[in-house]
């Protein structure tokens, strides 16, 4: 059974309008815009804000897009993306998902960024190596590593991890660690000194501890 | 052992995933939401309820006026969840559960039941009680079982 999005053309477009301005509604919430205020803005009646989020135009212009995102200090693209589903039985991937995926790679201006953000992230086999090499310094980091593999991975894989704040959470938690640590200072670990960055470059030049 | 037999129906065409879906309880002439949902499905305002559910598929919580728990209200109305038009002031209540515990503890289904025209925004208790009843009435619990059989291989 195919989405019903397949049915036609219009309806894929009536189902991007529908995300665009569930998209907006999230601005408005999320900033206590008044839909007065923004009818203000754009020079139409406050009901006529109200309509069009309620019930969004099946087929709107691009210019009428962008005009409300505008005035919600929001811009606007138009991504083409394959997601392996040419038949469109899944449907189409709710265009909050990419907003998401690129605020989580720190919204990244162009390819470079995307680039130097995907460079910095580790793979899971990498972190899991890491929490091993870290446990060996002191028993605060065998939850740890517990934590990273069993729970906190999986939410962030897909994110830029160095900057998450997870990330920071479990820096804060393995450097911390070596006051609780009965065997000593895991700073002065080689493997702590210079955080994962330096131990994968240590990794990269067979140095690991 | 009940005498009433229901049946479960995803609903169809909104991208079912293994963490949610929606489905419509059928069977009995107070389960008007599946009559409901007939009339309109390919109504402007089918597919606007229809996007509402594809968003919560796709992981949106709550959303002002198009979808929401009961969150804020007594323990006993926390699984009721209502898909809304305000435009054409339609409401779809149901109920939500996770009817795999053994073999996908997490997927999440809100079940459909039933239907209520309403201008008001208060929660009106009345149909929240139906939900609550069709939730825990025995034919429902096997309905979903005969939808969902929860197995391992």
């Amino acid at each position: 059974m195919s989405h019903w999005t397949q049915a036609s053309a219009a309806d894929f477009a009536h189902n991007i309008s529908m995300d665009f301005f569930a998209q907006l509604e999230k601005r408005i919430e999320q900033f206590g815009i008044s839909r007065k205020e923004l009818a203000g803005k754009m020079n139409v009646t406050p009901s006529a804000v109200s309509q069009i989020l309620n019930s969004p135009p099946e087929n709107p212009k691009v210019e009428t897009l962008v005009h409300y995102a505008r005035n919600l200090g929001l811009k606007v693209a138009v991504v083409a993306y394959d997601d392996n589903d040419p038949g469109n039985d899944r449907g189409p991937i709710y265009s909050g998902v990419f907003e998401e995926s690129w605020k989580s790679l720190n919204r990244p201006r162009d390819l470079f960024d995307v680039q130097e953000a995907c460079r910095h992230e580790p793979s899971i086999s990498q972190v899991a190596t890491y929490a091993w090499h870290r446990n060996a310094y002191g028993p605060a980091c065998t939850t740890l590593g517990g934590i990273m593999l069993g729970g906190v991975m999986p939410g962030v894989i897909s994110c830029n991890f160095m900057q998450s704040p997870y990330w920071r959470d479990i820096e804060t938690v393995l450097h911390g660690g070596g006051s609780t640590s009965p065997l000593g200072d895991t700073k002065k670990s080689p493997v702590s000194q210079g955080g994962y960055s330096a131990y994968l470059k240590n990794q990269e030049m067979g140095k690991t501890a | 052992m009940s005498l009433l037999s229901l049946t479960v129906e995803l609903v169809a065409g909104v991208g079912h995933t293994d963490k949610r879906g929606v489905a419509i309880l059928r069977g009995d002439d107070d389960l008007n939401a599946g009559p409901q949902y007939d009339k309109i499905e390919s109504s402007s305002l089918g597919k606007r309820l229809r996007h509402r559910m594809g968003l919560w598929i796709s992981g949106v919580q709550d959303m002002r006026g198009k979808f929401h728990r009961f969150k804020a209200g007594d323990a006993k109305h926390r699984d009721c969840f209502a898909f809304i038009d305000l435009e054409e002031k339609v409401r779809l209540y149901g109920f939500t559960c996770h009817p795999l515990p053994i073999t996908n503890q997490r997927f999440e289904l809100v079940v459909l039941t039933t239907h209520a025209f309403k201008k008001e925004n208060e929660t009106d208790k009345a149909e929240l009680e139906r939900v609550v009843m069709w939730r825990n009435h025995m034919a429902t619990r096997q309905a979903l079982r005969e939808k969902f059989p929860d197995k391992k291989d």
